[in-house]
């Protein structure tokens, strides 16, 4: 154990910890930009510098391990100073136009400059060009408002070991992507760049004018499957965390909004994963390389298909939640003309879904979307905080359960040895593991229910 | 060097790298698309258009004066090489006795560098000459490696039976390509015993003569320099530890162990022992490479280049390349060492010496040097990747007469900022010249 003093506080940690990290256990709290853990430490923000006693030069506490008997000192004049001259010339080189930003005005960075009291004009009225790479079907890169930072490519490539993210360039001209369209690159579309993002530079392909164009279409009923346990991640007024009381207020909104039905996916996921099983079994019996892979994860299906070829023979096709939902809910409503409308966090499927590649779902939306469109015609001049209060707690819809399903089906989940893999990290090793019958990536590293909070 | 030497190949033949190729070049090394570009672009030399041209001239800088290094007496007898693989264990206490320091510009103690190398415990280790030398105004290392290319040779494998490294490699500067066969040849009659040297090109990037920089293009990454520590010596080229010398420090060795350590260190100062390359640039009659004993004074220097060029009044004396500071001609008395220079407030670097006469515009002059850090920035860290771009805006006003109060005080506070908060010395140095003109000669703004 090292013994050291940071702002006059005593901290014990393990030998190689960092600053930051120290700082941290001890409630002294260091601002970072650029530094995303276990994926991103290039220390180029210089956001997190501190001063150690006795040494000349200040240093970045992301990177930095600690001494015995260090003094560190997290906020002297000089330290905020420089945070102070780092984000003025951050902002210099970003594209300040907040107001119709897709971050809705509350990305790190501008929550930095609130903190620091920066005036974001000091170097200039910052970049003006019009950097946008849409050749994909999930996400679009404003280069325009790229800081810099890397972090999407460090996520990329150290925490889902893709790499299709790469900086370009040097000096003045460096930019992140952009080598090749994004579409073109091996990009499985998990979406984890965008939630990384500290800014715009990168938010999912707007998609609510495909859902206002169904919900005001008269003759349209528009159905919103709902994954909550990813939507409660969100806050959905910034500053209120309260989880459960947004749960309730869901729903209510997205009525507001104008979906004709609401309904809750997690109750039918049980079933969903019944049907999985059926088909493993089947695919077990006249299928001899194990274990079977299912393809349930849409950018888990980009992977096998951009990255590893060589294990498509042991893919399980089957359709994603959505889909299976999808079809399920428009064969209950046949006789009305149905849009289906994901509302959930998986930037994956918003790609098949543009990309044409769905039959059933005709409409994938993220969090940020809705609440957009919420903001956008639910509000108007009142604020959001008094409108959210104001909504009242209403339930899911509830329908019939299908009826094809039995209870024989259900236990054919109990013949597999089934592996749930979460993250793209370290799925290569479980891929080959034999001793699974059936093998779920899912390429979130917090899984499908918490999405990538996007 | 799998792919960095693999797309120089394809720019060679081609002129050019076409997608075709890199798609190429990817598939064969193992390497994503994107890989291949994000390496490939962060350097200057290749083109991704066709008919791109990179013909900058480059400042050739004549031996003027040969002393010990330069002259080569005996060179090719490889006689010091001989002596150290007798007693390899002498190698080390030897350099320390002599007190050499190494001649890139931090002047960290060469023996005690070498030292730390040989006593960590690793299955391969690696000698690396730095001969990418970049630095503006500076011309000492392309002297050498052209008048005396053996000395730097033995002096790695030296380095090599000292440290008990195998493989050495010689990363030369892009820029002169020219010295390529001429080193290659040396290499290849030089009597080296269990030691290779691979003879590596840059490829256009002046952060890459940054030590840890350079050894990330050793390893086919973009050149950007790794955090300190952990230090080359015990994590350098592929995590193993690394001895990084600069081309004349290789080439003192030799002489200290043929001479011994008393003979060096009786040229130089007590604290600086040895002779020293200077390169001598601006308003002075016979610009080059001069060697002296460390410790001449600038006066003794300036007399051996003949003094400044006719009708010219000496305004100011840029120490330590382009990345020195500006200082009155009051550093004329100053003995050029680390200490001496350091006592004056100036910086030694390289010991590249730039005379600037009274007719000399110093903000243009500094905004010429700004453009070319902003043009060679890494891009990693905001205050240089930005601070060098608003500095060079900032300069240019001042360049056109419409800069006021404030800009000046933006300026120095952001030259203050880079020189403290930087990632990399470069970054740190290149405010340099802007904050010391301005402390040194107010008047000129």
């Amino acid at each position: 154990m090292v013994k050291l003093e940071i702002d006059g506080k005593e901290a014990r940690v393990p030998e190689g910890t960092t600053i930051l990290d120290a700082a941290k256990e001890i409630g002294v709290s260091i601002p970072t930009l650029c530094y995303l853990k276990n994926a991103n430490r290039p220390a180029a923000c210089r956001m997190c510098v501190v001063e150690v006693m006795g040494q000349k030069a200040p240093v970045p506490a992301c990177s930095i391990p600690v001494r015995e008997g260090m003094q560190v000192f997290t906020s002297t004049p000089k330290i905020v100073a420089a945070r102070k001259m780092a984000l003025e010339l951050i902002c210099a080189n970003h594209k300040m136009n907040c107001t119709d930003c897709p971050q809705g005005m509350d990305c790190r960075l501008r929550e930095l400059c609130k903190e620091y009291q920066v005036n974001d004009r000091a170097f200039g009225m910052g970049k003006r060009e019009n950097l946008l790479d849409e050749s994909s079907g999930h996400l679009v890169r404003d280069n325009s408002k790229c800081i810099l930072c890397r972090r999407c490519a460090g996520v990329c490539a150290n925490m889902q070991k893709i790499g299709a993210v790469e900086v370009n360039n040097r000096a003045g001209n460096t930019t992140v992507g952009f080598g090749v369209p994004h579409a073109k690159t091996n990009c499985i579309a998990c979406g984890q760049c965008i939630s990384a993002c500290p800014t715009g530079a990168l938010s999912v392909k707007d998609n609510t004018k495909l859902a206002w164009k169904a919900i005001f279409d008269k003759k349209k009923f528009v159905i919103a499957g709902v994954l909550p346990k990813a939507l409660e991640q969100v806050n959905w007024i910034p500053g209120k965390t309260n989880r459960e009381e947004n749960q309730k207020r869901i729903v209510a909104m997205l009525k507001r909004i104008g979906f004709d039905v609401v309904v809750n996916l997690e109750d039918y996921e049980e079933d969903y994963r019944a049907a999985v099983y059926t088909e493993a079994v089947c695919a077990k019996r006249n299928c001899g390389s194990l274990p079977l892979l299912s393809a349930a994860c849409p950018a888990f299906r980009n992977y096998i298909e951009k990255v590893d070829p060589q294990d498509a023979n042991r893919v399980l096709r089957v359709d994603s939640l959505w889909e299976y939902m999808a079809g399920i809910l428009k064969k209950q409503y046949c006789d009305r003309d149905t849009v289906f409308v994901a509302v959930d966090a998986c930037a994956a499927e918003k790609a098949e879904v543009n990309l044409g590649r769905t039959q059933k779902v005709d409409v994938s939306l993220t969090h940020r979307e809705v609440i957009a469109m919420w903001r956008s015609a639910c509000v108007s001049s009142f604020t959001a905080a008094k409108v959210w209060e104001s909504l009242p707690e209403e339930k899911y819809d509830e329908l019939p359960k299908p009826k094809e399903i039995s209870t024989a089906t259900k236990e054919a989940g109990t013949e597999l040895k089934i592996g749930i893999v979460h993250g793209m990290h370290d799925c290569m090793n479980f891929l080959q593991d034999q001793s699974f019958d059936l093998i779920e990536v899912q390429a979130c590293p917090e899984g499908c229910a918490f999405g990538n909070k996007v | 060097m799998k792919l960095l030497n693999t797309l120089q190949a394809a720019q060679e033949r081609n002129g050019w790298l076409s997608p075709e190729s890199m798609k190429r070049i990817a598939a064969k090394t193992g390497e994503s698309m994107a890989q291949v570009i994000s390496t490939a672009s962060f350097y200057e030399h290749f083109n991704f258009c066709p008919g791109e041209k990179n013909d900058e001239t480059e400042a050739y800088y004549p031996i003027r004066k040969a002393g010990v290094l330069l002259s080569g007496l005996d060179r090719g007898e490889y006689r010091a090489l001989q002596i150290a693989l007798d007693a390899p264990e002498e190698i080390i206490p030897v350099i320390k006795a002599a007190k050499l320091l190494g001649r890139s510009g931090g002047g960290f103690p060469a023996g005690d560098k070498w030292e730390l190398v040989k006593n960590v415990d690793a299955d391969e280790k690696y000698v690396v000459c730095n001969a990418d030398e970049g630095e503006p105004f500076t011309g000492k290392d392309r002297a050498l490696l052209t008048a005396n290319p053996e000395a730097v040779i033995e002096g790695m494998a030296i380095c090599a039976a000292a440290v008990g490294a195998r493989r050495g490699f010689l990363y030369l500067r892009g820029e002169y390509a020219a010295l390529k066969d001429g080193l290659q040849a040396a290499i290849n009659t030089a009597p080296l015993r269990n030691f290779q040297i691979e003879l590596c090109l840059g490829h256009g990037a002046y952060i890459c003569g940054e030590e840890t920089a350079l050894l990330a293009s050793l390893e086919d990454k973009r050149g950007e320099p790794r955090l300190k520590p952990p230090y080359p010596g015990t994590s350098g080229l592929g995590q193993k530890p690394t001895v990084i010398n600069n081309v004349e420090t290789f080439a003192c060795v030799p002489l200290i162990i043929k001479n011994g350590a008393e003979a060096f260190q009786s040229l130089g100062t007590a604290g600086y022992s040895g002779t020293k390359l200077f390169t001598l640039s601006g308003e002075v009659k016979n610009p080059g490479v001069y060697e002296l004993n460390a410790g001449a004074t600038v006066r003794e220097l300036l007399g051996e280049a003949g003094g400044l060029r006719e009708g010219v009044t000496l305004l100011a004396i840029q120490s330590g390349g382009g990345s020195g500071r500006i200082m009155t001609p009051a550093v004329l008395d100053m003995p050029l060492t680390l200490e001496g220079c350091r006592e004056y407030g100036a910086n030694f670097g390289p010991a590249s010496l730039v005379f600037l006469g009274t007719e000399e515009n110093l903000p243009a002059y500094c905004l010429k040097l700004m453009k070319f850090f902003e043009k060679e920035s890494c891009g990693v860290c905001v205050p240089c990747r930005e601070g060098t771009k608003q500095m060079a805006r900032l300069l240019d006003k001042f360049c056109r007469g419409t800069a006021d109060v404030d800009d000046m005080q933006q300026m120095t506070s952001l030259a203050e900022y880079m020189t403290e908060f930087a990632r990399c010395p470069m970054g740190m140095s290149c405010a340099q010249p802007v904050l010391s003109a301005i402390e040194n000669f107010p008047e000129r703004w």
